[in-house]
């Protein structure tokens, strides 16, 4: 973490929460939950709010999926720390091999057809976001994703195209498997508001 | 959009919600009730209605982010543009800099989220306009 202010908490009620938490989970409380509770009037409530909408609000994805989703936009933007995080929680409700599979190699991946459409559209918008254009859009329609379907995966790929760069940029240290696999329980019960 | 709760985060007279960067996003949510889109709007204007950094720096990494023009001073611009174009490419020393000429942290975490947040509304934007521009063409 490359801002000591961010890691440790910007006011004395962050400062105990963040050591509190970190003291009952048993293990350091992961750099994005730090982020979520520094300066906190600024956009971090209306970032976690879009976030906590687009993976567990109402939507034709599972949770899984969107999850999946996310670690894959993660991968594209070389973010370790959300890859591991996002994945951990994929793998609570969707096969291991699998979600590592699309990971490797969505294409090939044993996925549904229709997943295999949305993460095509999101490679595009993550990598060459000025490439995409109506032809995206009518093979994803094709697949037999909705409008509302695109437009959910598509809230997933804003969100963590945001997340990832600020993942990066801040240097967040990376949790070890185990650590993943319990924030991953976490965020399943808590949601990301 | 731009209700007086933002608008009142603009009374030093500094360029607010209304300009380019706030219009453009909003030209693709065609109907109010779309709740994507307005919790992207509501992510727009946080960053140019909200923050304790100064709001041309936090309006000038949202458009770097972006990869648009700005006005930020020559290193803000130059970590802001990375922040959206290979953010696994900022080094400490970049960071450091920011903190230091800011003389805030607190500033350059604005810097970087605002940076981001450019980036991931330019992705959106774009969704959003394909995903419209297909439903009109198809109607």
């Amino acid at each position: 973490m490359r801002l000591p202010e961010v890691e440790r908490g910007d006011t004395l009620r962050h400062r105990l929460m963040i050591r509190l938490i970190s003291r009952l989970a048993g293990y350091r409380l992961p750099d994005a939950a730090r982020v979520a509770f520094y300066d906190k009037a600024f956009a971090g409530p209306a970032l976690g709010a879009w976030t906590n909408r687009a993976m567990r609000g109402q939507s034709s994805w599972s949770v899984s999926e969107r999850e999946l989703m996310a670690a894959m936009v993660a991968s594209w933007n070389s973010c370790p720390f959300c890859v591991g995080a996002h994945r951990a929680i994929a793998v609570k409700g969707m096969d291991r091999a699998t979600a590592d599979a699309a990971l490797a190699d969505y294409e090939a991946a044993p996925i549904s057809e229709r997943l295999r459409a949305a993460l095509r559209f999101l490679q595009r918008m993550t990598m060459a976001p000025d490439d995409l254009s109506t032809d995206d859009v009518t093979s994803a329609f094709a697949a037999g994703l909705t409008a509302d379907d695109l437009r959910d995966a598509a809230a997933v790929g804003a969100v963590f195209s945001i997340i990832t760069r600020n993942a990066n940029a801040l240097d967040f240290e990376i949790p070890s498997a185990d650590e993943f696999d319990r924030a991953a329980g976490m965020l399943l019960r808590r949601g990301y508001s | 959009m731009g209700g007086s709760g933002v608008e009142a985060g603009f009374a030093d007279g500094a360029e607010g919600p209304g300009s380019a960067a706030v219009d453009a996003g909003r030209v693709w949510c065609m109907s109010a009730g779309e709740s994507h889109c307005a919790l992207a709007d509501r992510l727009r204007e946080s960053v140019l209605g909200s923050g304790t950094g100064p709001q041309r720096m936090r309006e000038g990494a949202l458009a770097a982010g972006a990869g648009e023009a700005c006005d930020l001073p020559p290193e803000e611009e130059a970590l802001a543009r990375l922040v959206g174009e290979a953010s696994y490419r900022v080094t400490d020393e970049q960071v450091a800099a920011v903190r230091a000429s800011r003389g805030s942290e607190v500033a350059a975490f604005e810097l970087i989220m605002s940076a981001s947040i450019g980036a991931g509304l330019r992705r959106w934007d774009a969704a959003a306009r394909v995903i419209e521009e297909a439903l009109d063409a198809s109607s």
